[in-house]
């Protein structure tokens, strides 16, 4: 078997880890243990912004559209630098134009995936890198001030690889029948999308 | 009683997310060093970590969190790049063997329940790394499926991206380590 096949079993079971994971959690933002406090404020954060998540999944479609070794340096560039982003948004380090680079990031990378752009792979890490400085900060200056460092960073970080990990699990449908149609077709929704929050309609 | 003292010894209340982060952070790394280096260089860093310990009985460090902190984001790089530079791999092992071993010593410098929660915690910490190291080890050199390779670099990358929140959160005055 090649190293990066993927059986249908192995994917079924994938993608139902990955959306129970994001189903399940935010149930236990109602368990009563403080919204700001710590592993829920953390995970919900990147979760509960629609143009965060169609981006993190776009990163990871991405990367499995490009497939290996983009399909784990990009899901392992992003979080990497999301969280120096972070770092400089918690600082107050000033970054201009955020809100758009983030729109921004959605519909370059949609348009990458929806027009099948093999990118070389330092080119496909510098542009993801750039937009997870975006996301970071925004996420940095939006933090909750009465947080717990140690468990919102840990609930935070794992719900953007979550994210990326789901992108993934759909876009290793690319080596199924009609699977690279139906990815690029994703592709094109997610820089709609951005268009979408580009312009305000989303 | 000493069992009361062992258990809550293996992490203290003081440090422990940053201890905890670095042993894993550090034993993923010494994991990168190929087979005839590895042992030698995880013994060498269960050595360096009493040594530390000794060191840390003479000397206070007031910014010992945020050390901790900064070596699990150097640890975690190089997990995360699949460093493999046997130097590079043994001089992080050496420098975070000495952070790890002189965050045993509570940062008061007063020992909050005598020597055996010392020494459990050592012990803890050691098996930490160790665990760590052996998994990390069997993941990128000693079997052939690339996706438990995979996985230790995209934890490598998640203990840089958490410390590095960690550290801003704390220079932010905004962490509660």
């Amino acid at each position: 078997m090649n190293r990066f096949e993927i059986t249908s079993k192995n994917l079924t079971a994938f993608l139902f880890i990955a959306m129970g994971s994001l189903i399940a959690f935010p149930a236990f933002a109602h368990s009563g243990s403080g919204m700001t406090g710590g592993f829920m404020s953390g995970f919900l954060h990147p979760v509960l912004g629609w143009d965060h998540v169609v981006a993190m999944v776009a990163v990871g479609l991405w990367g499995a559209f490009l497939r290996a070794p983009a399909i784990y340096i990009l899901p392992i560039v992003f979080p990497a630098v999301m969280a120096i982003g972070g770092a400089a948004g918690i600082l107050g380090v000033p970054l201009p134009y955020v809100e758009v680079g983030i729109a921004l990031s959605s519909v370059l990378l949609g348009l990458l995936i929806a027009f099948s752009v093999e990118a070389p792979l330092w080119l496909a890490a510098v542009i993801v890198g750039i937009f997870a400085i975006f996301h970071g900060h925004a996420h940095g200056t939006e933090l909750p001030h009465a947080t717990n460092a140690v468990s919102f960073a840990i609930g935070f970080v794992l719900a953007t690889g979550m994210l990326h990990l789901f992108g993934i699990g759909l876009g290793v449908l690319v080596g199924r029948p009609g699977g690279k149609i139906a990815i690029r077709t994703m592709g094109g929704l997610i820089a709609l999308a951005g268009f979408g929050f580009l312009f305000g309609i989303i | 009683m000493l069992l009361d003292t062992w258990i809550p010894g293996f992490i203290p209340d003081l440090v422990k997310a940053g201890q905890v982060m670095l042993a894993l952070g550090t034993g993923m790394a010494i994991g990168n060093m190929r087979e005839s280096g590895f042992s030698k260089t995880l013994k060498l860093c269960l050595v360096v970590m009493l040594l530390g310990l000794c060191i840390a009985f003479f000397m206070s460090f007031k910014t010992l969190v945020l050390t901790l902190l900064a070596l699990t984001f150097l640890s975690g790089g190089l997990v995360a790049g699949g460093v493999l530079n046997k130097q590079l791999i043994l001089g992080t092992a050496i420098v975070c063997g000495l952070g790890l071993g002189s965050s045993v010593l509570p940062m008061s410098g007063q020992f909050l329940a005598g020597h055996v929660l010392i020494l459990a915690n050592l012990a803890g910490i050691g098996l930490l790394v160790w665990g760590s190291a052996t998994l990390s080890n069997w993941a990128q050199h000693r079997q052939t499926a690339l996706w438990p390779n995979i996985g230790i670099r995209i934890m490598g990358s998640w203990l840089l991206a958490i410390s590095a929140l960690m550290l801003a959160l704390e220079l932010a005055g905004m962490g509660s380590l």
